[in-house]
């Protein structure tokens, strides 16, 4: 179920991709510090002001996170002018900074090469390849270390508590990594998800320091906004952490769902759950790659985009609540034709005033783009004036909702294959970062990440289907309830 | 009166239990040698005849108690890489050293201090001794140290252990996290950083075991 990691991109792949228009200088600096980094990643001693950092286990993420920003500089450098040079200088230098701290930042770093790899076109190819593999190939706890972290957390070695314990990972994940075994008594099969000791007090620390290194870059007015976003991303990364809180999702999750739904969430086992450990119904299925490997019909691939698509509508509008990790490995292909749905960590329950805000936006839908900019106001956190006065913003951010909404306005099957699609809303989405109008209010960080994440699967399995149909039945049914 | 074996056994047994009584009630530093002696009914120079100090007496505590760990560690280990091998005897041990956490950190300050005196301690050599010759055993079972290893290099990497082992037992002395669980990540860092350190397994004997982690 694992592919193997294939490539990482080198010191020289990420110093290569430093901005060709660079003052020589500065460049230079920025190729020796990149260096010295790689090299301090690598050999880094034990940290002993921030003993809890995993910096040993950090030499991939680190190479993951040289790339990224890697990537970020070359992008912003590409549209600076000769009088943002002095600026770049320093967010150069301050992202140098920040990429040195990262190499500890485990569970943030993971997460947001996540969040990046959903995103095709936006990255190089080869950092999306690594990143890919980020699902599942997260260094592991060997036993010795993950036995004493289960006794604490369920009082008895995995041994003694379930049958059949196998001692290595059948999967790893940002923060934990899953165990296959057998329940005591009854011999039915289970994942254990065993959480790495202290990645949730990691997080908390970590997001604060990117923050702060994050200061000298601030760009505009807008740092105020990214500030709540990051601290609406450290609190769901907070969240994430909690099993509990995960486990509650996920029964909640599993109450929407009927048999013939075909989708299926795996039950939970509260007496052998805590806030670090998980137990689950094992799903035996593939994950997306391997699936498609099987060549699977044309039949099967509509239907398991559509069952992908359902799963995410039902969770909002009957759930009410937004399942903002759709990457691959969190999507089963079973056997029997279902669709089996993972991890609950990164769900988004949706407070009142959020649903009333999205019901708001929804409203919308079938009129036309002025009734959308002023709504985008409010997404934005702008005054309305601000519809007129920042006309460039509000119209690429009606462009990009209008691609997000064409799928559902297009009166019958859409097809979610096509390169032209997926490239389209990929470049609105380019443009929408390059240009900074990232302001917004912090859900719909969950929101668009579930968005394009859905669009990117159901491209991957070449789907087509009436998802307009599908919308229109899963709003329904949820507005009713 | 002439004192059976039986009945020494038994007097060193109620100083021991006393002083770990004492110990973790008042604690180490201001538990005095007289009141240990009081408390377990015997004269004070008596109680020199089984403990020269009151180092000599903790240390003999922790010392039998990790030699239960030895037993737990080959009841329940084995097969495993050279990393998870030494990460479950250190464990081994701390649990078994657990009712003396209170004060462990306090009394190997003193006597296992990388500047203590050579020899000031006899018990604290016998028991940095008899955990080497296990930790030289679990390297050498994984060709970590080959057993033709010239004595100056053993001496430099079972030194670089010990220094790392005591720097976890320091941690894990004053480790207020629930559960201690900081400890297990920081034996699982040094255990790394100790690794990266060693020489590689020749290839002949990496084929017989699992290769070790160093990333």
């Amino acid at each position: 179920m694992t592919d193997a990691p294939t490539t990482y991109p080198t010191p020289a792949d990420a110093l290569a991709a430093l901005p060709a228009g660079l003052d020589e200088e500065i460049r230079s600096e920025a190729q020796q510090s990149l260096a010295q980094i790689l090299e301090e990643l690598t050999h880094r001693p034990i940290p002993v002001g921030r003993i809890n950092r995993f910096w040993a286990l950090g030499s991939l993420q680190a190479r993951l996170a040289l790339g990224y920003f890697a990537w970020w500089l070359r992008k912003g450098f590409i549209s600076a002018d000769a009088s943002e040079a002095a600026l770049n200088e320093q967010h150069l230098r301050a992202a140098l900074r920040m990429l040195s701290t990262m190499g500890y930042m485990r569970g943030v770093v993971m997460k947001m090469g996540q969040a990046l790899a959903q995103i095709p076109n936006l990255l190089p190819e080869q950092f999306l390849d690594v990143a890919g593999h980020l699902y599942f190939d997260a260094p592991p706890m060997h036993y010795s270390m993950l036995r004493e972290h289960v006794r604490n957390e369920l009082g008895a070695d995995p041994t003694d508590v379930f049958d059949d314990f196998e001692p290595q990972a059948f999967a790893a994940a940002s923060l934990g990594q899953v165990h296959r075994a057998r329940l005591k008594g009854s011999g039915h099969p289970v994942a254990v998800k065993i959480q790495y000791p202290n990645i949730a007090r990691t997080i908390q620390e970590d997001i604060r320091n990117l923050i702060a290194l994050m200061f000298p870059m601030r760009l505009s007015n807008d740092w105020e906004n990214l500030k709540v976003q990051m601290t609406d991303v450290a609190e769901m990364l907070d969240y994430e952490s909690d099993y509990l809180r995960e486990a509650e999702n996920q029964e909640h999750a599993r109450s929407l769902f009927t048999p013939e739904d075909g989708v299926v969430v795996p039950r939970v086992y509260e007496d052998l759950s805590t806030r670090r450990v998980l137990t689950m119904d094992y799903l035996d299925g593939l994950h997306l790659n391997a699936y498609r490997r099987t060549n699977p019909s044309q039949a099967n691939c509509d239907r398991h985009g559509a069952n992908i698509f359902k799963s995410s509508l039902r969770t909002w509008y009957a759930g009410r609540m937004t399942y903002a990790d759709p990457h691959p490995g969190n999507y089963l292909f079973l056997p029997d034709g279902r669709l089996g749905l993972l991890d609950f960590g990164c769900c988004r329950r949706f407070t009142i005033e959020e649903w009333e805000y999205l019901k708001r936006v929804e409203e919308v839908f079938d009129k036309d783009d002025e009734a959308l900019r002023l709504v985008l106001a409010e997404s934005t956190d702008l005054p309305v004036e601000r519809v007129e006065t920042d006309r460039d913003r509000f119209d690429l951010l009606v462009k990009y909702t209008n691609w997000i909404w064409e799928p559902m306005r297009a009166h019958g099957v859409f097809d979610f294959g096509t390169d032209s699609y997926l490239e389209r809303g990929m470049a609105l989405y380019g443009e929408v970062v390059r240009k900074r109008y990232t302001r917004s209010k912090p859900v719909n960080t969950w929101i668009s990440r579930c968005f394009i994440g859905l669009r990117v699967l159901a491209y991957h399995l070449k789907s087509r289907f009436d998802v307009g149909a599908l919308y229109l039945e899963e709003r329904k049914a949820g507005y009713a309830e | 009166m002439r004192i059976t074996t039986q009945a020494k056994q038994q007097t060193r047994q109620r100083l021991l239990k006393t002083g770990a009584r004492l110990f973790r009630k008042r604690g180490f530093a201001a538990t005095t040698t007289r009141e240990i002696a009081e408390a377990a009914g015997i004269a004070n120079g008596t109680l020199f005849n089984y403990f020269p100090t009151k180092e000599s007496l903790a240390l003999t505590l922790f010392a039998e108690a990790l030699a239960g760990a030895e037993g737990d560690f080959v009841s329940r280990n084995g097969g495993g890489s050279v990393e998870e091998d030494l990460y479950a005897f250190i464990m081994a041990g701390l649990h078994r050293l657990e009712s003396y956490r209170q004060y462990a950190g306090d009394v190997l300050a003193t006597v296992m201090s990388p500047f203590a005196r050579a020899g000031a301690c006899p018990e604290a050599e016998e028991m940095r001794r008899t955990h080497l010759e296990s930790v030289l055993e679990i390297l050498q079972a994984h060709h970590i140290i080959e057993a033709t290893a010239g004595d100056r290099d053993l001496f430099v990497q079972l030194h670089l252990y010990w220094t790392i082992y005591l720097g976890v037992i320091a941690f894990w002395s004053r480790d207020e996290s629930p559960d201690h669980t900081d400890t297990l990540v920081v034996l699982d860092q040094s255990l790394r950083l100790l690794l990266g350190s060693l020489p590689t397994p020749s290839p002949d004997s990496s084929s017989q075991h699992e290769e070790v982690s160093r990333d």
